[in-house]
């Protein structure tokens, strides 16, 4: 099983790569002039539908209809960079090793004692 | 439970009579915006001014495209503000950093707010941008960037940033106490949950910088990649929204950081050095946007194209000059309250305040400057000049906008410390 970095790492990648792929891939394609019409419509467009169809009666109808995701590459992208902010969270939320963060907590000021006077109300008073 | 709320840091669960006449004023205006949007969203964009550009003689872009830059603008400041407190170690400053956080949070929801006002049929807008954005576009880029990534990454930073407080707060006996549990996340203050935080954070701020800088040159990009629309199409255009952006936000962040002050009496730990530093900022920010206002000036007037200098002309003694000269003050008299202050080293938050409301007003006159008269004027087909004058559904929408984001803050403030709550030693 995979440890709070590997977690980490697995999230930035999966992120970044859904951004290339959706960006690079699955949107409008680039070139230059980029004004031309040849670089207007997204690619996948056309060919999920088709292959969508083609499976329609067969036991690859459920499975096609997953690809229906890629006729939304912006929305690929988004999540990517979702992914990739939320792999934040995960380094900070996920427990590290358990031996490691078990015999921390005992060091820990704020479960030692009442919070209140650490906390300051306004005007500087407790 | 009362003596308990009444020992809760920084106001929060005490509703006391100004804040709920505030609330009320603030939802008053909000339900006339919503009468407001009802009436355009069953009546369509006739309500508004919004017209069709050369043939109708009108804008299509109006006051809620000049409030999502507005709005946008003033979201940068904030997430800066607090990657530099965290990556230049400005410590003094972090009494600002979770007001500025939120600050960039809210106006990044207003100004998402603001592009749907401004669709006739909102929903079609989000389908098709959702499917078939095309990348070279900068709408897909300040799409994907300025709303996904640059609004997530906030949040994301906010929320790690408050999980300590949350803790803290988590240990009263309040009507919110699952709230900062289910906030804390199990957050314990541990000194290695503090390094985890202070490694996460750092990295943040550091992908947090470029990527905001890049969201607000792509909507730049919007209007300076338009090469039919003359004072649109300009190499300036998206360096200039950054830098406008810092000045609007760090005004406004001045604004609030001096009502809190007074509200809270917080004077030592909003002190007088926090203001100093956003003055100087601000006042930097300031003088490079003037060079770059001078430099476009000089261009388009030197050297530009008839259609450019008859738009030009316009601004400076035609129909738009009540706007532009206005604006113009604006950003001349604080820079020069601004540099008064930072040669004689003697502070004064009052002229701040000043100086934080005269900017605000004047990027506010300028996004206006940017998205409306390139339209009305700006024309290359052989029609004549337009108008446009926003109706009372355009700023009723828009005085809705700015209370719902009043009220979020101080509904917040009601909720959550405002301020990262000091430690034992007195330092935040």
């Amino acid at each position: 099983m995979l440890m709070r970095r590997g977690k980490t790492l697995a999230m930035l990648i999966s992120g970044f790569s859904l951004m290339v792929v959706s960006y690079f891939f699955l949107a409008a394609p680039w070139g230059f002039p980029p004004s031309s019409v040849v670089y207007s419509n997204p690619r996948v467009v056309l060919v999920t539908p088709t292959l969508i169809s083609l499976g329609e009666y067969s036991f690859l109808a459920w499975p096609l209809r997953v690809l229906e995701i890629l006729t939304w590459p912006p929305v690929i992208f988004v999540l990517g960079v979702m992914m990739v902010f939320l792999s934040a969270v995960v380094y900070e939320l996920l427990p590290e090793k358990r031996s490691y963060d078990a015999r921390l907590p005992q060091q820990a000021g704020l479960k030692q004692t009442q919070t209140e006077s650490q906390v300051r109300g306004p005007g500087g008073t407790s | 439970m009362t003596t308990q709320i009444e020992k809760l840091p920084y106001g929060i669960g005490r509703l006391t009579a100004g804040w709920s006449l505030l609330v009320g004023l603030l939802l008053v205006f909000i339900s006339l915006g919503a009468y407001a949007y009802y009436r355009q969203f069953t009546e369509g964009e006739v309500v508004t001014g919004l017209r069709n550009i050369g043939t109708m003689g009108g804008a299509t872009w109006g006051l809620y495209v000049a409030f999502v830059i507005y709005f946008v603008g003033v979201s940068f400041a904030g997430i800066t503000v607090a990657a530099l407190i965290r990556l230049l170690n400005l410590s003094h400053l972090r009494p600002v950093s979770r007001m500025a956080e939120l600050l960039t949070i809210i106006s990044l929801i207003l100004a998402a707010f603001s592009i749907l006002a401004d669709l006739g049929q909102p929903l079609r807008g989000i389908v098709n941008l959702l499917r078939y954005a095309r990348p070279q576009s900068p709408f897909f880029g300040t799409f994907t960037l300025v709303i996904s990534g640059y609004l997530f990454a906030s949040l994301v930073y906010f929320y790690l940033a408050g999980r300590r407080d949350a803790a803290l707060m988590a240990q009263y006996e309040t009507p919110f106490r699952w709230f900062y549990r289910l906030w804390a996340a199990g957050y314990q203050d541990t000194p290695a949950e503090r390094e985890r935080h202070r490694r996460t954070s750092f990295w943040l701020a550091i992908a947090i910088l470029p990527l905001l800088v890049t969201a607000h040159s792509t909507l730049g990009f919007v209007f300076g990649l338009q090469i039919g629309r003359p004072a649109w199409f300009s190499a300036l255009q998206a360096p200039a929204f950054v830098i406008m952006a810092g000045v609007s936000g760090v005004g406004l962040l001045i604004i609030i950081a001096a009502v809190l002050r007074r509200i809270l009496n917080e004077r030592e730990h909003l002190s007088v050095a926090v203001f100093q530093w956003l003055g100087r900022f601000l006042m930097v920010l300031i003088l490079a946007y003037l060079y770059f206002m001078i430099v476009e000036l000089l261009t388009s007037t030197y050297t530009g194209h008839h259609h450019e200098v008859r738009l030009t002309q316009a601004m400076l003694w035609g129909e738009y000059a009540w706007i532009y000269w206005p604006s113009v003050t604006s950003l001349l008299i604080p820079v020069v309250l601004l540099i008064r202050q930072a040669l004689t080293h003697q502070w004064r938050i009052g002229l701040l305040v000043a100086s934080g409301v005269l900017v605000n007003l004047a990027a506010v006159g300028k996004r206006y400057l940017i998205v409306v008269p390139s339209q009305t004027q700006g024309s290359l087909l052989p029609y004549g000049s337009g108008s446009y004058v926003p109706t009372w559904v355009e700023y009723s929408i828009v005085l809705g906008l700015f209370a719902l984001g009043a009220l979020l803050y101080a509904l917040f403030m009601k909720l959550f410390p405002i301020m990262p709550i000091p430690e034992r030693g007195g330092e935040h």
